[in-house]
């Protein structure tokens, strides 16, 4: 029994990422669902982008930062989806813009077209797309006094003055962004909080979206109230996920909406398939796997080690 | 699959790399580019390729699987897309700054409207002659005299104007993001009023005794734990009397607990981006004969 716990210690590790990989596929192909408890931070976010007064009347919009690149899409990429899908759930008016991540802006306007077919929503009037910009400093210290100025007054997606888009009638200055999220994978929601957020009165609301690795760095902010609400990795976008599919059932009783949304139909990005929800059992599967490897590893390690040491009679 | 992977220098791996392989991924490669011109020769396709998802596919596939070789055993297949991936990441960034940004908003207003002539259709106002934006562009040439001996003593006014404005840009920034940290880390454990709104996120306010008095236990662990942090990270005076050196006990156990979460969250998210390639590479396998007789029809 010894020995199979010290061979434990010295397992390849290729042996383990076989295992993994086998785990994950297997549970993927399960097809199967979670249902989680939602993080009262993705709770926060739901409720202040369901808050926020975006609509066609309110002469606002609410601006989305897509600031990733295809590798942090798993993660990213689905926060977006779910986001996405809630505002346009809510009719909300929106904008799509990536700081200092040239793919970003290539992804926003894919996700949400995609999206938008299926929820019919409208380019230039119910969303655009402000495209790429470089994130410096000039740029923030810029962009909260004068949108259209800072953005040279073309749209990112067909090159049209922004001024002939019926969503930015009106929208001049950082005080008609009712509420800013940024799905980032690096460090630009810093720059938000430091640059642009002390400038506006009142403070901009700013919502966060980011990687897990980048989560628990954030949530000081939640407690000083800079960041309005947080959604970490992809258990986030699970949550958030399963906040909008409640709310895009309560919408299909009610008649207001047609059809449920279908993740397969998204063909731009070939990384969405599964729903937040599905990924997350395959995710849940695989964090069992480590804790039973680690619990293996330490249990061999402890035996070794009581193994190696010089019981009292042998000291005798 | 028992032996020990040995991790090589970069260096020592690059003088046993053999060139035959380079000749060959070199041909693959070629392949792979007459393939999609002659499949987007036959296929009308648009600007971005989005009509034409096979042919991604295939190569997406290709690629990741190429990638995760190197879980295996370091391989030429793993460094010859490791540089693929560097040079696709770097000329497209180059490419779109230019396109998106340095262009639209540089170059086009420095030229004449004899150059770049306004575009009606689109609304676009063309060149505006605004000639004196070319001092951007000397201002950003000051930077690579340090190239030249002679001349290296001009690029200190090109830092100077960055160094200064940063300077006081990062003062700002400073007070910006760390003033509410401040506000937020001295909230009071307890007050003789209720103050719902103010507290940090998520804490619940309770009646203590009738006695109107509110007791908020976040608050109360958050003000000990940055004790305990700031006690382990004071390092005027030797941590030799009792009331300093066990709060920072304390605050270095408190450090290794927000280390392993953040080591936890750190292992979740890049399983999550493993869990999303599987993703693709499995809906990529369940459509394979769709897009091959597609690639050859």
């Amino acid at each position: 029994m010894n020995n199979f716990f010290q061979r434990l210690q010295s397992i390849d590790r290729r042996w383990v990422y076989l295992l993994l990989a086998a785990t994950l596929v297997s549970t993927l192909l399960m097809n199967k669902t979670v249902d989680p408890i939602v993080l009262p931070s993705v709770q926060q976010l739901y409720t202040a982008v369901d808050q926020a007064k975006a609509g066609d009347d309110d002469g606002k919009i609410i601006l989305v930062g897509m600031t990733f690149s295809a590798g942090t899409i798993g993660e990213n990429g689905n926060q977006a989806r779910a986001l996405i899908r809630h505002l346009m759930l809510t009719h909300k008016r929106f904008a799509v813009m990536s700081i200092s991540e040239p793919q970003g802006a290539t992804y926003a306007q894919r996700i949400t077209e995609d999206i938008a077919k299926q929820y019919g929503y409208e380019y230039g009037k119910d969303w655009i797309n402000f495209g790429y910009q470089i994130g410096t400093l000039a740029f923030f210290k810029a962009f909260p006094r004068d949108i259209p100025g800072t953005l040279h007054g073309v749209d990112a997606t067909q090159g049209k003055p922004l001024d002939s888009f019926p969503i930015m009638h009106g929208i001049k200055t950082i005080n008609d962004v009712a509420l800013h999220v940024e799905i980032t994978a690096s460090s630009s929601m810093l720059d938000w909080l430091q640059i642009v957020q002390p400038t506006t009165k009142p403070r901009l609301k700013i919502g966060y979206a980011c990687t897990g690795v980048m989560a628990t760095e954030a949530y000081p902010f939640l407690d000083s109230h800079q960041l309005i609400g947080m959604m970490p990795g992809l258990k986030g976008a699970a949550d958030y996920e399963k906040l909008v599919d409640e709310l895009e059932d309560r919408e299909m009783k009610a008649g207001r909406v047609k059809e449920a949304f279908n993740p397969e139909l998204m063909k731009s990005v070939p990384a969405f398939h599964y729903p937040a929800r599905k990924l997350m059992f395959a995710q849940g599967a695989a964090h069992l796997l480590l804790i039973v490897l680690i619990i293996l590893g330490n249990v061999g390690l402890l035996l070794s080690r009581r193994r190696a040491r010089p019981s009292v009679k042998e000291v005798d | 699959m028992s032996e020990q992977i040995q991790d090589q220098p970069i260096h020592q791996r690059n003088q046993e790399e053999s060139p035959l392989w380079i000749v060959v991924l070199l041909g693959v490669t070629l392949i792979l580019v007459i393939l999609g011109i002659s499949v987007h020769y036959n296929v009308p396709v648009d600007v971005e390729m989005r009509s034409n998802p096979q042919w991604n596919t295939l190569l997406g596939v290709i690629a990741t699987l190429g990638i995760f070789t190197i879980l295996y055993k370091e391989n030429p297949i793993f460094r010859f897309l490791e540089h693929i991936f560097i040079g696709l990441a770097t000329g497209f960034g180059v490419v779109f700054v230019w396109v998106r940004f340095i262009e639209p908003r540089w170059f086009t207003p420095l030229m004449p409207q004899s150059v770049i002539p306004a575009n009606a259709k689109l609304g676009l106002p063309g060149g505006q002659g605004e000639w004196w934006m070319i001092f951007a562009l000397l201002i950003g040439l000051l930077f690579f005299t340090v190239y030249f001996p002679k001349l290296a003593w001009m690029n200190r006014f090109a830092f100077g104007i960055f160094m200064g404005w940063a300077a006081g840009a990062a003062f700002q920034m400073f007070i910006g993001l760390i003033g509410p940290q401040i506000v937020a880390a001295f909230r009071p454990p307890i007050t003789t009023y209720d103050p719902d709104p103010t507290i940090p996120a998520g804490l619940a306010a309770d009646k203590f005794f009738h006695l109107n008095v509110w007791w908020h236990p976040l608050a109360f662990i958050s003000m000990i734990v940055l004790l305990c942090v700031m006690a382990y990270f004071f390092f005027s005076v030797e941590h030799k009397n009792k009331l300093v050196r066990q709060p920072a006990i304390a605050g270095r156990y408190l450090l290794m607990i927000t280390l392993g979460a953040i080591f936890g969250t750190t292992v979740m998210g890049r399983l999550s981006l493993l869990i999303a390639r599987l993703d693709f590479l499995i809906f990529a396998f369940k459509d394979f004969g769709t897009w091959v007789s597609q690639l050859f029809h």
